[in-house]
């Protein structure tokens, strides 16, 4: 019992080790990030002060404009005066329109877009889960059939599309649900599912294929000849061995979101990053661009981060690499 | 005597000569059946996969599908004059769907029928030339990480790391940031967007490939670098390759109407599906079917590439056949 105690503790510093490695890690990936987004940036023709002041604007203004934003300075000392404020004060720059900081911009309406991102991910898999696996289960069957046509055709339909028919049917015809805003919780409901419906068709594939290998494994017959109700054999049994994909493609459609939600957010009115974003692309407002997408890309990285972990913490053959075998016996 | 002597020779040097010509004739024959049988198996091949794939229906009326959206978007200046896509006829405006204007006219008066077809080419442009771009630099960055191996191959693929932790639809939307809006812009944008994934896949494909037994077979035979790539890599790897980018086209499709939507992509008043979209979504207590056609025409364009992707998947996997 004592010694069981001891290699847990010692399961559990190494994967703090881990994480803490993981996490260290991600500092040298997102200056080089911050570098990509810079050299993007670079490509911009022309002169930022022209493009954001107009043709007409007296050359004396464009001039103090660039020099308002530190513009006017060569690449790699704008480059790392970016990286100095972002490590000593968390400052993105500010906007080129209403002057004020990056960081406050984004933060606003950072709730907006995580609550959408992480409402759809989760409706999406508590849609997708059951019918992947009762198409597993039933295979071959025309439920099996049923579902499969179902996963087509969510996957082939533009969320921003259906977004707008379920605005034109819920909003205007019926007129149950707010087709714009997020004042109270039934403003999210038409965006959820906008966004859950075309993302659950990957998750009724990804379940039923991985359901389809598990199925078959000796285990599963083991467990049956044991005596273990139909139930318990397909979600303890079986389920939990097919779940660990699922956590992925959780993880990497929650960061497809946060980036592709861009479009949801413009149908639904939502003040939400996306929205952000695009305003800011069509104003030219670099540094909200650039603020936005090194957010977005250091989220998704963690959530990256964080599949790698809970695969680490769920599954045993690679919890033993880290316990380093003693528990392999 | 020694005449019949040199007599005999030279009939045995002639029966030598003969037999020697009977050889050569023999092996000429032996290596133009060999070749004829190579040649054979390239289109035997392709005729395998096709059987496979002509089994299943559904992928066979998609790829009918596929074949007549593609022809449309071809010929759409031969059915219709891309001047009836964006003349205006503010009389004519918010006609319902019926005889003169099969889809209805929009909020000024164009005939959404002609912009549709006209929008059908630029999105299918959307969908087909970056993939085929961006496959195209994948194949040229993910064989030059595999050929060259060792310092080339980990450059490349820490920058695919890198750009890969930029999520995809937001480092096109950067692109596009930087260079503004318009059609060649997104195309752009998109193309680079999706060439660190493939990258990846395309090297993942011909490791496996270079990993297989046979090359080293090919190998021991004396075979150079150019002959493995031209007659075993690159005929193993075009499989899978096609249907990469297959499936591609339909979420470039998607993407590129998401883009067009945002206002980022063609500009007004050229037509796009996702524009078009757009457009409707102002009027939509008014005319429901301005933004009905164009969102069917992108869930049938993209269902119906899915579906050929699927089909093709099926038809390739040795394991099915």
């Amino acid at each position: 019992m004592c010694l069981r105690f001891f290699e847990r503790g010692k399961l559990v510093s190494r994967i703090i080790y881990y994480v803490l490695r993981r996490l260290l890690f991600l500092i040298p990936t997102l200056i080089c990030v911050i570098f990509i987004v810079f050299l993007i940036m670079a490509l911009i023709p022309g002169d930022p002060g022209r493009t954001q002041l107009g043709l007409e604007a007296p050359q004396e203004a464009v001039d103090m404009f660039n020099r308002e934003f530190g513009l006017d300075r060569p690449f790699l000392t704008r480059f790392f005066s970016y990286i100095g404020g972002i490590v000593t004060r968390l400052d993105f720059g500010v906007s080129y329109r209403t002057r004020s900081p990056v960081v406050s911009e984004i933060a606003g309406k950072l709730p907006v877009t995580f609550a959408v991102a992480a409402m759809s991910v989760a409706a999406a898999v508590l849609f997708g889960v059951p019918l992947g696996v009762l198409s597993a289960i039933k295979r071959s069957t025309l439920v099996d059939t049923g579902v499969t046509v179902l996963a087509l055709f969510f996957s082939a339909i533009p969320s921003f599309w259906f977004g707008l028919m379920l605005l034109q049917l819920f909003s205007i015809t019926l007129a149950v649900l707010p087709s714009h805003g997020v004042e109270t919780w039934r403003g999210y409901v038409l965006p959820v599912l906008a966004l859950a419906v075309p993302g659950s068709s990957g998750f009724i594939r990804l379940t039923r294929v991985t359901m389809l290998d598990v199925v078959h494994q000796e285990y599963i017959n083991t467990a049956r000849a044991k005596g273990a109700s139909e139930y318990a054999v397909i979600w303890r049994h079986a389920f939990r061995n097919a779940a660990l994909p699922l956590i992925n493609g959780a993880g990497l459609m929650f960061g497809a979101l946060l980036g592709g939600a861009v479009i949801i957010e413009a149908v639904f009115s939502l003040p939400g990053l996306g929205r952000l974003l695009v305003t800011a692309i069509s104003q030219r407002n670099m540094p909200i661009v650039m603020g936005c997408t090194i957010f977005m890309s250091a989220v998704f990285m963690v959530i990256i981060l964080c599949i790698d972990i809970a695969y680490a913490a769920l599954d045993p053959r690679v919890r033993r690499r880290f316990s380093g075998g003693e528990q392999s016996g | 005597m020694t005449r019949a002597c040199a007599a005999g020779f030279r009939e045995v040097n002639n029966l030598a000569d003969v037999t020697i010509a009977a050889d050569q004739a023999d092996a000429e024959a032996r290596r133009a059946e060999k070749l004829r049988l190579l040649m054979r198996k390239k289109p035997k091949y392709i005729a395998e996969v096709w059987r496979v794939f002509w089994k299943n229906k559904l992928a066979v009326v998609s790829l009918a599908v596929v074949l007549f959206i593609l022809l449309a978007a071809l010929c759409a200046p031969l059915i219709v004059p891309y001047s009836e896509a964006i003349r205006q006829d503010v009389l004519a405006k918010f006609t319902p769907p019926g005889a003169g204007h099969p889809f209805g006219t929009d909020n000024l008066g164009r005939d959404v029928f002609s912009r549709i077809l006209h929008g059908g080419r630029v999105s299918m442009t959307m969908g087909v030339i970056p993939t085929f771009a961006s496959l195209l630099l994948g194949i040229v960055f993910g064989g030059a990480a595999v050929y060259c191996g060792g310092r080339v191959d980990s450059v490349v693929m820490r920058l695919c790391d890198m750009l890969s932790c930029i999520p995809g639809v937001l480092l096109a939307l950067t692109f596009v940031a930087a260079l503004g809006p318009g059609l060649e812009n997104v195309l752009i944008a998109v193309t680079i967007a999706s060439v660190p994934d493939l990258t990846r896949y395309v090297r993942s494909v011909i490791l496996n490939i270079v990993g297989l037994e046979y090359i080293d077979a090919a190998r021991s035979c004396g075979a150079g670098g150019a002959r493995i790539v031209a007659r075993h890599v690159i005929p193993n790897a075009a499989g899978p390759l096609i249907l990469s980018a297959v499936s591609n086209i339909a979420s470039m499709i998607m993407i590129g109407a998401g883009l067009s939507y945002l206002g980022l992509g063609i500009q007004p008043p050229n037509p796009e599906w996702g524009n078009m979209l757009a457009e409707g979504q102002n009027y939509f207590t008014r005319a429901p079917y301005l933004m009905f056609a164009p969102g069917v025409v992108i869930l049938v364009a993209v269902l119906a590439f899915n579906l050929v992707g699927d089909g093709l998947r099926d038809a390739l996997d040795p394991k099915l056949r």
